[in-house]
């Protein structure tokens, strides 16, 4: 499902109608001001008790910016010395790839390796009617074989400036300091186009980033060279590539050959020549060595304070949990009933990627709940306080944000239910699409009224329309969720729940919808769209007409705090780099870092979880697992052949410092050689999303001997293997071959 | 206990007929009555029986497995009295503390500490190999043992269903599978999965395997099973048996931890062992020959 209305939610504060604003809840956000109150910032005494917890030197991560490599402790700790030409390879060799996954280039002929979960979408859209490629897998035996994957591109990291003082000259007085912050992302956003446009007249391959770090405490301009023919070469079946599937996700000891390889090409159509690439390691990894991670890590919430993470422990994870086990009732209620038609409409993986969410989220809950993590923030927290106050400039600017900081997580608490209410609105997999499809009629027949650009409506529409229908049972069921979600947070008393409602109950009032409306068929939702669906008379204008202005209503106030909250946080980013400057690496940006940590096995409840896992685990889970799909095998690893040595390692553990965006990442030796594959991160990594650890908290990554033994014994990929090995594909006297 | 036992067998070695009247000692899980409507009654009245197939060597469980006084019992448990290494070939005498029934156990088999002990602590997924086989001898002779366990199927009854019988003790449970580290446990752990622990630990202790175990593939199947979960008990010791009171595991005591279960070493691990791994084809006949 590629839809994602990101373009909707940009448009719908401006065309939140005035008209019918009803107020969603009467707790005042505290205003800001420059004037700071001239008090001890009232978390502090909250935060006493922790003052003795110790704090760890790499609390705060380890995904370091190459601007700021922290080449003393390298020394110190793995005696590596890290010179200019390493750090150049390091980064000349790591890519972004996509919009969401990093890679590496693996030869000097552009072969590029990511995650098979990376490239899924790609060998859907590579292959033709009926090969199936998914499942089937695919293996180009020459280049001409190479299939071009539209839209897809890498991104190379050329050069990196600090632009802060440019993004800070850029502020607009005229703004409230509340509003500053959001707005100098846009800025920072801005100034990125213009640098990007700068940039593309002498080398049209040129893209420039301008990515806030601290919080938006520093601004750094990221430029990349961007190669936009990227083709597929390798990947597996998606039994192997997502072995275990959503079930093993975040397990580990796991058996995933996650892996794909692609070929990026230069605009003559011949293979790319990077000036640098990873070799592979000829004997991979033993337990104890030192590796390195470089790869471009989504997001992380470790500056986040106290009373961030105390709200979203009571409130605001808790509350999401409920909300996605309600949907995941439904859904497994509607698959156990009707499995064929679940099927037809892909709700099976729907309910288990939910689960997923669920089991990365209450990951998170459950370190939030743990007796050591926010202790632990807490300590570090009041330490960066005293700094502070130590410091009269510091603390005329910065000694209030704490207490501002708990005041908007009061103000986020009093509003939660009804933000919950309408929690996932626009998401496909989780609530009813036929009043998503609603919601977009309404806007496109306002904006129309209000005379919006014909391409901004042509973009609306079109988003609109790429969302498929659901069963009409399954509809009934999340619009009376929806519905009585609203009146429970709302209150039965509502003039709008009474407007929805009547007499009936939500699911008397969601049955009727849903039988009488046209919108749970596509064809019959785009006449309507292009006609006024608001007059249309449709079943489902009245609700819409109900449900659209408190959901704008809502997400305007959202929007309020997240753009208060966004201007405490850039504060308090500014406040910590003051305080501590580039000791601490900034939250990751999905701007490519270098990440340093070791192999290590770890134990769990006194059972010793190992560093390696290989072949024989894989055999056994397919197996032991008496034919459940998840962990079923093609026939052709059934029949390896017996040269395939199953004791070769397939997944390995190591305490690098990783988070989602990181997938894809080569995991490499001192000397930079491929080790492995990141793929993912073990249960007990789920709480880094806060705090760094490498007690329990582990990356997973695909072995790279294994990653060979795969495409040489079992999938006859020999000149891939080869030019692997070698760096280099076919030897010149080959080449002509074949 | 061990001499009420004792006098049980011996009764019903005699040939006496179920003895009733001394069921009421007898402890049910979850309750008698669940336990009474899963089997069908011939079954459910030779559960008493079945206790004299239970037996007590130095302070350890152990069960008889053939007539001639063959007695499966834990590496383990009996660590103390059992020479280091491997045994099998001629009988040993073993200094342990006798009984009026037996004046002698002879050790007939040990595997290496290492397969009873692989992995430190018992915890679940396992892969022990955690046996030794003993005669139990009088006057020079095995003593009679005509109430035995015997293998049959070797694997639990429909929907998996399994009776763990020990001491004055029968509980009904299931073998399965469960939620475990973000993801399923599976019902059995298979040789491959030893395997698998052994290189991915690089065969340090407590993961080293002696060498006909790591060559295992050569021999035996690697998709043999070799430990399994149960809801039962999981008293060490115990016999686990189908519906037919066939015997599919022997229990190795109880995992530790949220999840914990009875574990058991499954039958068809014990067969690929005795007739693939070592030369003990004639134990592994003597065992399958049994019947209760």
């Amino acid at each position: 499902m590629r839809w994602i209305p990101l373009f909707l939610m940009a448009v719908l504060v401006a065309c939140a109608p005035p008209r019918e604003i009803v107020p969603v809840t009467s707790v005042p956000v505290r205003s800001d001001t420059t004037a700071r109150p001239a008090v001890t910032p009232p978390t502090q005494a909250a935060l006493l008790p922790y003052a003795d917890v110790p704090t760890g030197r790499f609390d705060g991560g380890k995904m370091w910016t190459f601007d700021n490599p922290p080449v003393a402790y390298f020394q110190e700790e793995y005696g590596l010395t890290v010179d200019s030409l390493w750090l150049a390879r390091a980064r000349g060799a790591s890519l972004r790839f996509g919009t969401g996954c990093s890679a590496s280039f693996v030869s000097a002929m552009g072969l590029i390796m990511t995650n098979h979960h990376c490239a899924r979408e790609s060998i859907t859209e590579v292959e033709e009617e009926g090969e199936g490629l998914l499942d089937a897998g695919f293996l180009a035996t020459s280049r001409a074989e190479e299939r071009a994957v539209e839209d897809l591109y890498v991104d190379r990291l050329m050069a990196i400036d600090d632009v802060t003082a440019e993004v800070y000259a850029l502020d607009r007085a005229d703004m409230p300091p509340s509003a500053r912050a959001a707005e100098r992302d846009r800025q920072a956003e801005a100034l990125g186009s213009r640098l990007t446009a700068e940039a593309k007249a002498t080398d049209s391959t040129r893209v420039v980033e301008v990515v806030p770090l601290y919080n938006g405490g520093r601004y750094a301009a990221y430029t990349y060279e961007r190669l936009d023919d990227v083709r597929l070469v390798m990947a597996p079946e998606l039994q192997v590539g997502f072995f275990g599937g959503d079930w093993d996700n975040f397990t580990y000891p796991r058996y995933n050959l996650d892996v794909a390889f692609f070929r990026a090409y230069d605009k003559a159509g011949r293979p790319i020549r990077p000036s640098h690439y990873f070799r592979w390691s000829d004997d991979g990894a033993a337990e104890g060595d030192p590796v390195f991670v470089v790869g471009s890590g989504g997001s992380t919430s470790r500056l986040a304070t106290v009373s961030q993470l105390e709200y979203l422990r009571d409130h605001e994870l808790p509350a999401t949990l409920t909300l996605l086990d309600k949907r995941a009732r439904i859904l497994r209620e509607y698959v156990d009933a009707n499995p064929e038609e679940a099927d037809a409409y892909d709700l099976r993986n729907a309910y288990f990627s939910l689960q997923n969410t669920r089991k990365s989220l209450q990951g998170q809950l459950d370190g939030l709940q743990s007796d050591w993590l926010i202790p632990r923030k807490g300590a570090a927290e009041l330490a960066l306080q005293q700094k502070i106050l130590q410091s009269d400039s510091l603390s005329a600017e910065y000694r209030s944000v704490f207490g501002e900081l708990a005041a908007v997580q009061l103000s986020k608490e009093a509003s939660l239910e009804t933000a919950q209410a309408f929690a996932f609105f626009l998401n496909p997999s989780l609530s009813s699409r036929i009043l998503a499809r609603a919601m977009y009629g309404y806007v496109l027949t306002l904006i129309r009224q209000r005379g919006a650009p014909p391409q901004q409506r042509a973009e609306i529409r079109e988003e609109a329309l790429e969302i498929e229908s659901f069963p009409p049972e399954l509809e009934k069921q999340l619009i009376a969720l929806r519905i009585s979600e609203l009146r429970d947070a709302l209150g039965p008393q509502d003039a709008s729940v009474r407007r929805l409602l009547g007499d009936s109950t939500p699911e008397e009032v969601a049955a009727l919808l849903v039988d009488s409306t046209a919108l749970k068929d596509s064809s019959s939702f785009r006449v309507l769209l292009d006609k006024n669906y608001l007059t249309s008379g449709d079943a489902s204008v009245e609700a819409i007409e109900v449900i659209a202005p408190l959901y704008f209503t809502q997400n305007q106030q959202l929007e309020s705090f997240e753009e208060r909250e966004q201007a405490l946080n850039s504060r308090l980013g500014r406040a910590r780099f003051a305080v501590y400057g580039h000791e601490v690496p900034p939250d990751a940006t999905f701007s490519p870092r270098l990440s340093d940590g070791r192999v290590l096995a770890y134990e769990v409840d006194g059972y010793a979880i190992p560093p390696f896992t290989t072949y024989f685990g894989l055999y056994e889970r397919f197996y032991a697992s008496s034919g459940q799909s998840e962990w079923t095998l093609p026939e052709r690893w059934i029949d390896a052949p017996a040269t395939f040595d199953r004791s070769t390692p397939l997944n390995l553990v190591s305490t690098n410092d990783i988070t989602g965006g990181n997938s894809g990442s080569p995991l490499l030796n001192a000397d930079l050689e491929i080790v492995g594959l990141i793929f993912d991160s073990n249960m007990q990594a789920l709480p880094n999303e806060f705090i760094y650890t490498d007690g329990q908290a582990r990356s997973v990554s695909v072995d790279s001997r294994g990653i060979l033994a795969a495409l040489v014994e079992v999938y006859g990929a020999h000149d891939l293997a080869g030019e692997l090995l070698r760096g280099m594909d076919r030897p010149a006297e080959e080449a002509g071959g074949r | 206990m061990r001499r009420r036992v004792f006098v049980l067998a011996v009764l019903l070695g005699l040939g006496t007929s179920a003895g009733y009247a001394q069921e009421t000692w007898m402890d049910y899980s979850p309750s008698r009555d669940a336990v009474q409507e899963a089997l069908n009654p011939d079954v459910f009245n030779n559960l008493v029986t079945a206790q004299s197939a239970l037996v007590r060597v130095a302070g350890c469980d152990g069960v008889f497995m053939s007539g001639q006084g063959l007695v499966l019992s834990t590496r383990s448990c009996l660590a103390e009295y059992l020479p280091a290494g491997a045994h099998y070939g001629e009988p040993r005498p073993l200094d342990v503390p006798v009984d009026s029934v037996f004046d002698a156990v002879h050790l007939v088999f040990a595997p290496e500490d290492e397969v009873a002990g692989f992995g430190g602590r018992l915890l679940y997924p396992s892969y022990r190999f955690d046996m030794v086989l003993l005669r139990l001898m009088k006057a020079d002779e095995p003593i009679a043992s005509p109430v035995h366990f015997s293998i049959g199927g070797a694997t639990a009854g429909p929907e998996n269903r399994v009776l763990e019988i020990s001491s004055g003790s029968v509980s009904l449970g299931e073998v399965s599978g469960f939620q475990f580290n973000g993801s399923l446990a599976m019902s059995h752990t298979l040789l491959f999965g030893m395997l698998d622990r052994y290189h991915g630990n690089g065969g340090r202790e407590p993961w080293s395997l002696p060498a006909q175990w790591a060559d295992a593939g050569q021999m035996v199947d690697l998709t043999t099973p070799i430990n399994l979960a149960a809801t039962t008990k999981g008293r060490a010791g115990a016999a686990l048996v189908n519906e037919s009171l066939e015997f599919v595991g022997f229990v190795l005591g109880h995992g530790e931890g949220a999840e914990s279960r009875s574990i058991a070493l499954d039958v068809r691990g014990i067969e690929a062992a005795l007739s693939g791994l070592y030369p003990t084809e004639g134990l592994w006949d003597e065992l399958k020959g049994g019947e209760l």
